[in-house]
This record gives C-alpha cells, structure tokens and sequence, in this order.
C-alpha cells in the first residue's frame, strides 16, 4: 500500500527508477532483435514481415526515450535529488508527483497493448501521416493514447518540479548557489511544459484525422503540418532527454574532480541558452519535405547555433577536469565517457545541420548513428553515472568497483562497436527503418550486431554488480543530499536548512 | 494605487491585499533570521530524536493529528507536507479505463461507448475526492501564505502549457488557412462553405467573455462579500451564456467537422475553447461556493479567476484567427 498512496519524493523517485528499469529491458530487447535480424543480409529472424520489423523499431523508440531515459532522469534522479538539493522536505505537489508517476504504468500497458492488436502500429516513433492514419485498426489509436497518458505525466511532473524550485528553497539559497543538476531540471521542466503540449495536439489531431473524418494532414489538410507541429515538439523533446544528463555529469565531475565545475554562471547560461535555441530550430528533421530554400538556410544556421553553447559545456567540464585532483571511480568514468561520446555524437550533429550534407543523409544510418550516440552513449552514461553515484544513497546497495569497471567498458565498447559503423553505412546510403539491405552494407551491419551482442554482455553484468549494503557517506561534497544517511527517512528537512554564505565558500 | 504593469503583478498585489497578513505562520526570511549560527552544516541539523519524524496523522484523533502537524512542520517549515492518498493511484487507472473505452467506441467495439463514460465517471469521481481533500487540508490549516502563492504559481505554470496546447490547434488553423490546398482551390474560405461570420454572433459572444473578464476581476479585488459572490455568479452566468450560443452557432452552421479542413479546424479549435469555458466555469463555481462557506479569499479563488482570463484571452486568439483572419 505505501508504494501505491505515497506522497514522498523519495518514494516516487524509487518507483520511477524501477520503472525506467523495466522499460529499458524492454526496448534493450527490442534493440537485440532489430541487431539480429540485420545482421545478415537477406531473410532473418522476422521471415520477410515488414511489418513486424516496423512495429519493434517505433516500439524500441518510444520505449527507450518515453519509459527509460525519461522517468530515469527526470523522474527518478529529478523527484529524488531536487528537494533534498534546494533543502525542500518536499515536493511542492506531493500528491501531483504520485499521479505523474501513476500514469505511466497504465501508459506503458497500453502502448504494449497497442503491439499486440490488429497488425501493430508500424509507423516509427514519429507516427507520420499518412501511414498512421492508414493504419486501420486500433494499434495506433492506443500508442496515440498511450503517449497522451505519458505527456500528461511529465507536464504535471514539470510543473510540481518549477513551483519546487521556485517556491520551496532554503532560505538563504540564492538561485545561482543551487546545484547544476537542479538548473538541468528547471530548464528541463521548462521545455517539458512549452514543448509537450504541442505533441499533444498534434496527437489529438492524428486522432481525429484517424476516427471521426477531419481533414488536419489527409484529404485537404496538409501532411507536412504534422511533421511542423511533431518536431516543433521534437526538438525540444531531445534537450528534455539530455539536460538533466548535462546536470548529472556536472556533479559527478565537480565532485570527481574534487573542485567546483567551471564558470558556474556560463554553465547556467548555457543551458538555458540550448533550451532556448532549441525551439527555433526544428525544421531540421524537415530538410527533405520540400521547405522553401530561405527557411532551410535559416534552419541550417540556427541549428549550428547551438553547437556553441553546447560546446561551451564539454570545455567547462574539461577544464573542470584539468588540474583537479581526480578520484577516477565508476561514476567518474561514465561522466568522462559521456564528455568524449556526447562531443562525436555532437559533431556530427553538426554535419547533419547542413541542409545541403542531410539532403543526402536523411532517413540513413548516419542520422541514427548520430542520434545513438547523443542518446546511447549521452543519456544512457549519464544515466549510469547517477545509478553509479547516488545508487548508494538511494538505496542503500554497494556495488563492486572491479565488477562497474567491467560493466562499464563493455557497454563503452559495445556501443561504440555498433554505432561507429553506421556512419559509414549512412554515407553509403543505406537507407533507415528497412528490414532488409542491398548486399553491399552486409560488411559494417555485422560488426555493428557484433557490438549489439557486447552491449548486450554488459547489460548481464549490471545485474551482478550491486550487491551488499553498505554505507558510503563521503565528507567531501558540497551538495545538500550527502548530509542525509544512506536511504534517508521518509521526510527529511523537517526542519528547514538555512544557508549562510561565509566568504570562503563563494 | 498605482496599476502594476504586468498582470501577473496585478494579480499578486490584489492577492495579498485581499487577505492581509497572517502572523501565525514563520515567513521565510523570518526564518533565516532566527536560526542559529553553527560551526558546520553537520551540526546545524535537528537532534536525531525528530529528525526522522513523518508527517502522518497519528491515532489520537483529528485535534490531537492536527497539534502533532502543526507542532512538528507548521512551526518549523511553511510548507505542505501530505500524509499518503489513494487518489493518485485511482486516477490513473480511471485514466487507463477510459483510453480502452475511447479506442472501442472509435472502432466500434461492443460496450466500448459505456467502457469510456465509466472512466470518465471514475476520473470525475476521483477528481471530486481528491480536490475534497485539498479543501479539508485548507480546512486544517495546512495552507500557509507559502502554499498559497505555491497553488497560484502552479496555476501559472499549468496555464503556460494549455496556452500552449491552443497554440498547437491555432498553428493548425494558420497553416492550413494561410496555404490552402489544391484540393480547396486554393480558397481560404474554401469555396462551396458558408463562412461563419465574424459579426452577429461570434461578436456576441466575444462581448459576453469580455464582460466576464471584466466581472472577474472585480470579484477579485472587491472587499464586500456580496459585491465578491456578485461577481462570481456573474462571471459564472456569462461563461454559461457564451456556451449556450455557442450550442446555438454550432447548430446551425451550415458545415459540419467533417466537411474539409476548414469545418476540421472550426470545430475542434472552437470545441476545445468551449470545453475550457466549461471546466473554467465549473472552476469558478466550487470557487464561490468555498467562497460562500469562509468569505476568505482563498487560493481557489484567485487560481479559478486566473484560469478565466486565461480563457478570455484564447478566445480573442481564436477569434481573431478564426473569424476574423478567415478571410
């Protein structure tokens, strides 16, 4: 009963930890089978069905970033550490943070029972018309409805989120004295409020074009308006995915480093720089829908734009790094793994932000292999740096250094092995969401499958790395959550912590 | 009185004018006056013997729960600590129930049309329940000038992301109008549909929000009960009256929802309004009867007002966009 009714921060936190668990098995497990069945040119595993192969790659993406990377990051690590960073007892919304997590198990139900009706909804995570609206049936009504639930979920969560920062911090807690990740997640929920409500209308929209005969994108609509309103929903979407991983390196760095992470104020800056960049660039995923030339040439620059923020970030972090005295543990490996993936995957974002180079490369591996990387390797390390980090903290569970280090370097050298080959597949033109390929791509596909497999090596180790309890309180760290005992009580800070700033701390 | 210049501050300062101030509860910079100096963060944290201490009420009865929260939160923090609740949890599966019932009614499914009213049913319920249990929390004492100004900020917050949602549908209603397809020759209105008029009345009704604005707004800032209930009931008649000729001009439009994208975009951009002016009027009654109940100016007061205006101005963006800018 405690886990159904809770009201506590930490609570929730847990439950969407164990949530994103499961939703990251399941779309690991669907990534193992798209890996086998490319592995080899020709007839595989799925015997020609097309559409199988186009129901597990939109299942295999809206899983990983709606059910595992979202409430991990956001939802996990965000309802955890925010209150007890700012010295909240709380969320602002106790009761709100409990439905924001409760709506998304019925989510995932019905998105999982949207695989299993009538043919599946095979239309990519994207869901263009019109071969979702000619999908009869109701396997893509459910997903449509499954992604509503899941909206709804993280507006109310970004919501509960700004009014804590906002309104519940110690006093004394200037906003520029709260942690890097609190920052993350302010921006983060910012994105979340503006950008999902937009998907939620363009999702209303394919509803109705789907049932009840209104004319938004088919007959005299217009097909591209949906792919406006989705990216416009989009791009944002993907800063939402990667800002609380910029805010968890951020604090796995500085305290790794055993120093305060450079220029605090531009890494401020900067993210709230990207998250404001990143609603005028979305037409970059539309570079190939016929755009007059002057809005694709605004595009292109706009979305190069934000490589220099970006950019400011991973040198922030290094020259945090440089001249520390660096304490490298599991963590601190990941945070540097996902300093040096999240810079190739961000380079060749920047090659896919020239109009001209995505004319040829769009809807080829090059774009999924950038996008894995930024997401793969970005979210996924961060991800793992937090679980690394505060694992211990949250639930009281030690892991075995020697058995992380294994884990971590396999999953590095997995992923790097099934993703860097498909650069090169791009450049060749192998085309994406295909379940089959010319002969001529067999070469990088199977190491690519390879590297799969390894990953999926590394995924069994995690299972065998957390072991005994023990408590690691570490003295050193200058963020509010280390003064509380591993799995602290039920509310803490019933008593509200006041911050004095002293000179020296400054 | 000055007028502030954005709304947000107008909103704030008639707020905080209506209630006064209430001395009972610790302000934060009060707070951070009064605590003591210490020699590390370590030592500034409360002995172990309340350090874990939950807020949930204890057996002793409602008086005895009350003194132990107010004791144990209220005259240490401001905030709003909840005991566990089961309507979270009954939400979203009132949520799951009417998604299946939604998708049976549309693929015509048997029973799927009685699957959905049932959720709806049991999301309106829960909602019931769960919105009781704030006011009772009221009741208590828990909502501290804190906890107020948290409930209007989220308001903000949420109003942010429906203003959104319209801007989503409005997007529509621009792209589509503003490029019209080959298949409508290219005709915005497209030719063959009756346009519906900006005047006669769409005008009407633009006056009948405009006067709600109005009432609203003095139902937040009066300081005579009457002149408050007054306002409210009139603000309530009004959104009920833009609904009714809403009903009217929906009735006998020439068009329906499915007759091309101009029929689409009226009538789901118009009937998402309608719906909000429905939920915003349900809002502000619960609003005047708490008010009617405590003849204090509560958080559910101000958030409902907020929520109207709200209301009021994506009328003026459909209006003009819709029925103005058809042509």
């Amino acid at each position: 009963m405690r886990w159904l009714y809770t009201t506590s921060h930490k609570d929730i936190g847990l439950l969407y930890l164990v949530f994103a668990f499961v939703g990251g098995l399941l779309g690991t497990s669907l990534s193992m089978l798209i890996r086998y069945e490319l592995a080899l040119p020709g007839r595989g595993l799925f015997d020609g069905n097309g559409q199988l192969y186009n129901v597990i790659i939109t299942g295999h993406g809206l899983l990983m970033l709606l059910y595992m990377v979202m409430p991990a990051l956001f939802g996990g690590f965000g309802n955890w550490l925010l209150p007890i960073m700012i010295g909240a007892p709380d969320m602002a919304f106790p009761r709100l943070n409990n439905i924001s997590f409760w709506l998304n198990p019925p989510s995932l139900a019905l998105l999982l029972l949207s695989t299993l009706v009538e043919q599946g909804p095979g239309v990519g995570w994207t869901a263009y018309p019109p071969l979702s609206i000619q999908h009869s049936g109701s396997s893509v009504d459910l997903a449509i409805l499954a992604l509503h639930l899941n909206g709804l979920s993280s507006i109310l969560g970004a919501v509960n989120m700004l009014v804590t920062v906002i309104g519940l911090r110690a006093p004394g807690m200037k906003p520029l004295q709260m942690p890097l990740f609190v920052w993350a997640l302010t921006f983060t929920s910012v994105l979340a409020i503006l950008a999902m409500p937009v998907l939620a209308a363009a999702l209303v929209m394919l509803l109705t074009d789907r049932n009840i005969n209104t004319a938004y994108f088919c007959d005299s609509g217009d097909l591209v308006l949906y792919q406006h309103l989705f990216w416009f929903f989009g791009h944002p979407e993907v800063y939402i995915l990667i800002l609380p991983a910029f805010g968890i390196v951020s604090q796995v760095i500085g305290f790794f480093s055993q120093k305060p992470v450079f220029g605090l104020t531009g890494m401020i800056c900067a993210m709230g720089a990207i998250a404001l960049v990143g609603f005028i660039v979305w037409a970059h995923h539309m570079y190939t829908v016929g755009l007059d030339l002057d809005t694709v040439a605004y595009f292109t620059s706009a979305t190069m734009i934000i490589a220099v923020p970006t950019g400011m970030k991973i040198f922030s972090w290094m020259a945090t790094i440089y001249s520390g005295r660096v304490w490298f543990a599991a963590p601190m490996w990941c945070a540097v793994g996902f300093v040096c993936l999240f810079t190739v995957g961000g380079v060749t974002g920047v090659v896919l932000a020239n109009a001209g180079v995505d004319m040829l490369v769009h809807d080829t591996y090059y774009v999924v292999a950038h996008f894995h990387y930024v997401l793969s390797m970005g979210a996924v390390f961060g991800i793992f740096a937090g679980v690394y980090y505060w694992g211990n903290l949250i639930t009281g569970l030690g892991y075995n250094e020697g058995r992380a280090m294994v884990h971590i370097w396999l999953l590095f050298i997995g992923v790097n092995l099934t993703f860097f080959p498909q650069h090169f597949l791009g450049l060749a033109g192998m085309p994406r969401r295909m379940f089959d390929y010319a002969d001529c791509f067999a070469g990088w596909n199977a190491i690519s499958s390879f590297g799969a497999s390894v990953s999926f090596l590394s995924v069994l180790v995690l299972a065998t790395t957390f072991q005994d309890a023990v408590r690691v309180v570490p003295r050193t760290a200058t963020t509010l959550e280390w003064l509380l005992p591993a799995t602290p009580a039920h509310h803490v800070f019933s008593q509200v912590p006041v911050l004095r700033t002293t000179p020296s701390s400054l | 009185m000055a007028v502030p210049l954005s709304l947000q501050g107008h909103m704030m300062s008639t707020l905080a004018s209506a209630n006064g101030d209430d001395k009972k509860e610790p302000t934060l910079a009060a707070l951070a006056k009064e605590a003591p100096k210490v020699p590390n963060a370590l030592a500034a944290l409360p002995p172990r013997s309340t350090r874990a201490m939950g807020s949930g009420a204890h057996a002793a009865g409602p008086e005895a729960a009350r003194d132990h929260y107010i004791e144990h939160t209220a005259k240490r923090h401001p905030f709003h600590v909840l005991p566990p609740s089961p309507w979270p949890l009954l939400a979203g599966w009132g949520s799951y129930v009417s998604c299946l019932g939604m998708v049976a009614w549309f693929h015509n499914l048997p029973y799927g049309g009685a699957l959905m009213s049932l959720g709806i049913f049991n999301i309106f319920w829960t909602s019931v329940s769960w919105w009781r249990d704030c006011v009772i929390e009221g009741d208590m004492g828990m909502h501290t000038e804190v906890v107020r100004k948290n409930f209007v900020t989220g308001m903000w917050a949420f109003i942010v992301s429906e203003a959104l949602l319209f801007v989503g549908l409005l997007w529509a209603c621009l792209h589509l109008g503003m490029s019209p397809s080959v298949s409508l020759q290219m005709q915005w209105p497209p030719v063959g549909i009756e346009a519906i008029g900006w005047d006669k009345r769409a005008l009407v009704m633009s006056a009948v929000l405009a006067a709600s604005y109005y009432s609203a707004n003095v139902a937040m800032v009066a300081k005579d009960p009457k002149v408050v209930m007054g306002a409210l009931a009139t603000t309530i008649g009004l959104g009920f009256m833009f609904l009714f000729d809403q009903y009217i001009e929906y009735n006998e439009t020439p068009f329906t929802i499915t007759d091309s994208a101009y029929g689409t975009t009226f009538f789901v951009t118009t009937g998402f309004h309608g719906m909000h002016v429905l939920l915003g009027s349900i809002f502000l009654a619960c609003a005047l009867g708490s008010y009617m109940r405590t003849h204090t100016k509560g958080a559910m007061l101000s958030s409902s007002v907020l929520y109207w205006h709200f209301v009021d101005i994506v009328w003026i963006a459909v209006y003009g966009i819709i029925y103005v800018g058809q042509y």
